[in-house]
């Protein structure tokens, strides 16, 4: 029965949202989303956003919400991403050098 | 006391891992998939071996992959990803299960050249298992004689056997991924899967002896996955 309080716990958590009756299409997590990404919302806060996009009853504007999101993610991505320096390229430049020996030897 | 706080120990560990991943903000990825190879597995064919049953091109050449990474830093993850390799079939009337798992601690460093698309290095150090299991159906005139007494007929027992080794190896990686989504993308890797692997020290019930002559000290891998990410 103990074992069972940490599951209770996580699934109240996950579940245990409320429901913005009022504007379901602008709702708390759909707001941090157009702001500030997909990846801006914690795992926990996943159900909710699709709680959101599912109480939202205009489907037009929930296909438009989900495409930003997702293209605003891509771009964000890329321009965080599209420098290579550092360690993280020296470590890229030996794994190279290493599959080019291995290669020729 | 002890031994209640022993029994919750794994309980507080994956009560904090969870927490962590919920209230925390984690890029962490899983992926599945499989990849291509082509290993000299020596005396485990049955070219080389008539023992040995048959074997298919899944069994020889293909791997099932799966793993889930972490990205600890904007160009950088880490994480772990096993390729496993199988063969079964019937060695006499017993059955024979193959398996050799190549098990990675995987770096990677990546960036993207353009939107959705990314390069990525990886470097793994690896602990690799390979195991030959015989599983044979047997009565035993031991427990014949006990189900008897109660009024039973005579039962086939499974008795499984193992041989298991284990070995270092090293796989370096090059890899393209498309982000179809932004938590969702298809991703090709190539490279290589160096191994330490020696025939002989394989285990048998605390017993050491020789096992399959495999070569598979460089092999050139192919593989693609579909990942999925937050």
């Amino acid at each position: 029965m103990v074992k069972l309080f940490p599951l209770l716990f996580f699934v109240s958590i996950s579940f245990g949202f409320e429901k913005d009756q009022e504007a379901p299409c602008n709702g708390e997590k759909i707001q941090k989303v157009a702001k500030k990404g997909l990846r801006s919302l914690k795992i926990s806060e996943i159900p909710s956003y699709l709680v959101e996009l599912k109480n939202c009853k205009d489907k037009a504007k929930v296909k438009t919400i989900k495409n930003s999101a997702n293209e605003k993610q891509l771009e964000d991505d890329a321009e965080n991403n599209k420098s290579f320096v550092g360690r993280t390229s020296g470590c890229a430049y030996c794994i190279m050098a290493l599959i080019v020996y291995l290669v020729f030897v | 006391m002890n031994h209640r706080l022993q029994s919750l120990t794994p309980f507080i560990f994956w009560f904090m891992l969870l927490s962590a991943s919920l209230f925390a903000q984690p890029k962490l990825s899983f992926h599945l998939g499989g990849g291509f190879y082509s290993p000299t597995l020596g005396m485990l064919d049955p070219d080389s071996n008539n023992v040995i049953p048959s074997l298919s091109a899944f069994s020889k050449n293909m791997l099932i992959d799966w793993g889930f990474k972490y990205q600890f830093y904007p160009n950088a993850r880490i994480g772990y990803a096993r390729s496993n390799s199988y063969h079964s079939g019937k060695v006499g009337d017993s059955g024979f299960l193959r398996t050799i798992s190549y098990r990675m601690l995987t770096f990677e460093t990546f960036y993207y050249p353009r939107k959705r698309m990314e390069l990525n290095f990886m470097l793994a150090p690896m602990y690799n298992k390979g195991t030959v299991k015989l599983t044979a159906e047997s009565s035993s005139g031991d427990w014949d004689t006990l189900l008897g007494s109660y009024g039973n007929s005579s039962v086939k027992l499974s008795t499984p056997g193992e041989m298991t080794k284990r070995w270092f190896g090293l796989a370096s990686m090059i890899g393209f991924r498309y982000y179809i989504f932004s938590w969702l993308a298809v991703d090709g890797k190539a490279g290589f899967i160096q191994n330490s692997y020696s025939e002989k020290k394989w285990k048998l019930e605390k017993e050491k002896i020789d096992g399959p002559t495999m070569n598979i000290k460089k092999l050139p891998v192919f593989n693609i996955h579909l990942v999925l990410g937050w």
